[in-house]
């Protein structure tokens, strides 16, 4: 009995923290949409409002929504055409070299995301290796502040987050599923995508949802790479909050952003659920 | 045989794409000229001003102090959820599980936003500010979750059957956690320290919402000045942010990879 109460009081401090201080602030968004910015900046509450939702019409945020989206699949298809074989590669490397690639990936998965942003920024800037490239090509004089540099940035911070869990569900495929489909005359093509394609899809939708979710909500790259003007949901939120103080119009592109990530993550859950059965 | 050697191409393409960058930030921060197309010889000088620079090393004790305390609180909290979920099995501790999740997926706008809010919303009523303390409470209400999902990993059923059997040998419930639950989990627990460390110092769209002026944190502070553009010194503060991080998760990874072997 008494065992049990301290299992019990050794959750309560972490339990408590987190009810007063992540699960009491997000109930707190909902209330500043139905707030309403006063001239001073300041948000009223005296009623429900409901201004927020007729300002997402007003200030565009419609096409915001949708640069933003567009945004993002480009980026999670590059990192997958890019990924995949990346991850298919390493899985048949010897133990020793497939770990230090891993290794390699991993690194940058969790090392300082704003000196890696800054450092893509000095290749895409006047001057810089990747304009140089460019400018043989087209004619430009500095790639720096547009949608490429803001792709690409995305495509450079969020790559691992795709290959390694592609890498783990690839790991997992027992190689002697393609010898059986090889002794049943299946070929390469026919082979490879019966067998590891189609085993290898619950980490394909985690790499995906897992590259799309961070790339839809970036701030810190659009602001780095894609200049003031350009605008992303991201942007858009914290615009909102330090300088223009709409506070209600914040909490609620801030909401959409996080509803994206609900969805995301349902039917990531939904297809795994599907494949167990 | 062209598949292997599109792959090996893209393989290669992929760490060079990934590395070049880096190496390229780190080699310019020792780079005498200011412009960063040429290379006019090797210098230390952009390290000295740094170290001069007021702004910076007040930027860089208060992410000490947040980050520290941070992560202090993390572990304290985290580690004792993780064995509250371990030990009690019912439905709260179910919802707590899935619950706890959360704090990691959630986008880092959304929670920078509603932070700033019960924040500004509480200081109505009581005297609250936002500075230090606030983006303490904030990075620790994140980290408490990457805490308790890392040491959780490790809480298996082969530990549980050690507790049994401590248990059975009459160790009281100090006694277990002591010598048989701690040298199990810690080189899970020295890895999250580690890790809620770096998440905490890294860290930079919460702590823009949550600091007052004068408690500024070094990656805010870095970022206000890339806003600015590429210069030496965002070459040199940056390439030490990343080195600092690199070191710290080189051991995160080493330690995990210990303890897969053992």
């Amino acid at each position: 009995m008494t065992r049990n109460k301290l299992n019990n009081i050794l959750g309560l401090p972490g339990i408590i923290f987190l009810s007063i201080f992540f699960f009491t602030p997000s109930l707190f968004i909902f209330r500043y949409i139905f707030g309403s910015r006063t001239r001073t900046g300041k948000t009223s509450f005296d009623k429900i409002y409901f201004d927020s939702f007729s300002q997402l019409l007003d200030f565009n945020v419609v096409p915001i929504i949708n640069k933003s989206v567009v945004t993002a699949f480009f980026v999670t298809l590059i990192c997958f055409i890019v990924g995949y074989p990346f991850a298919y590669y390493i899985k048949k490397l010897s133990t020793t070299m497939k770990y230090f690639s891993l290794f390699l990936i991993s690194i940058p998965f969790l090392t300082n995301f704003l000196s890696r942003t800054y450092s893509w920024k000095i290749l895409v800037s006047k001057n810089g290796l990747i304009t140089k490239y460019v400018s043989m090509f087209y004619d430009v004089s500095s790639l720096l502040f547009t949608d490429f540099a803001v792709v690409l940035g995305m495509v450079y911070v969020y790559l691992p987050f795709m290959i390694l869990p592609i890498f783990t569900s690839l790991e997992n495929i027992e190689d002697s599923l393609l010898e059986s489909a090889k002794d049943l005359y299946a070929n390469p093509f026919k082979a490879f995508y019966y067998v590891t394609f189609k085993l290898s899809l619950p980490g394909v939708i985690a790499g995906v949802v897992l590259t799309f979710i961070p790339s839809l909500g970036a701030y810190i790259i659009p602001q780095i790479l894609g200049g003031s003007k350009s605008m992303y949901l991201g942007n858009f939120t914290v615009l909102q909050f330090i300088q223009a103080s709409n506070w209600p119009l914040g909490s609620l592109v801030s909401l959409i952003i996080l509803l994206f990530m609900v969805f995301a993550i349902n039917l990531l859950f939904k297809f795994e659920g599907q494949r167990n059965l | 045989m062209n598949r292997t050697v599109f792959l090996k191409l893209n393989y290669i393409f992929v760490l060079i794409f990934i590395y070049l960058p880096i190496f390229l930030m780190v080699g310019l921060s020792f780079n005498e000229s200011k412009y960063f197309n040429q290379w006019t010889g090797f210098t230390l000088q952009w390290y000295e001003q740094l170290f001069q620079n007021q702004n910076i090393l007040n930027a860089l004790y208060n992410s000490m102090i947040v980050a520290t305390v941070s992560t202090f609180l993390s572990i304290l909290f985290g580690f004792g959820i993780a064995l509250y979920l371990f030990r009690v099995k019912n439905r709260f501790t179910s919802f707590v599980e899935k619950f706890i999740y959360v704090p990691i997926v959630i986008p880092d706008v959304t929670m920078a936003a509603m932070m700033l809010v019960f924040f500004i919303f509480l200081s109505n009523y009581l005297e609250i500010k936002l500075g230090i303390a606030t983006t303490i409470i904030s990075h620790t209400a994140f980290n408490i979750s990457f805490v308790t999902v890392l040491i959780g990993s490790k809480l298996t059923r082969k530990l549980r059957v050690l507790e049994e059997v401590a248990s059975d040998l009459y160790a009281n419930h100090f006694q277990v956690i002591k010598q048989v639950t701690l040298p199990f989990v810690m080189p899970a627990l020295l890895a999250s320290v580690i890790l809620s460390f770096v998440l905490s110092f890294d860290e930079v769209v919460i702590s823009m919402f949550v600091t007052g002026p004068g408690s500024t944190t070094l990656p805010v502070y870095v970022f206000s000045m890339i806003k600015k553009g590429v210069t030496p010194a965002v070459n040199s503060v940056s390439s030490l942010m990343l080195i600092f991080s690199l070191i710290l998760v080189t051991g995160v990874l080493l330690l995990s990879r210990k303890d897969n072997l053992k």
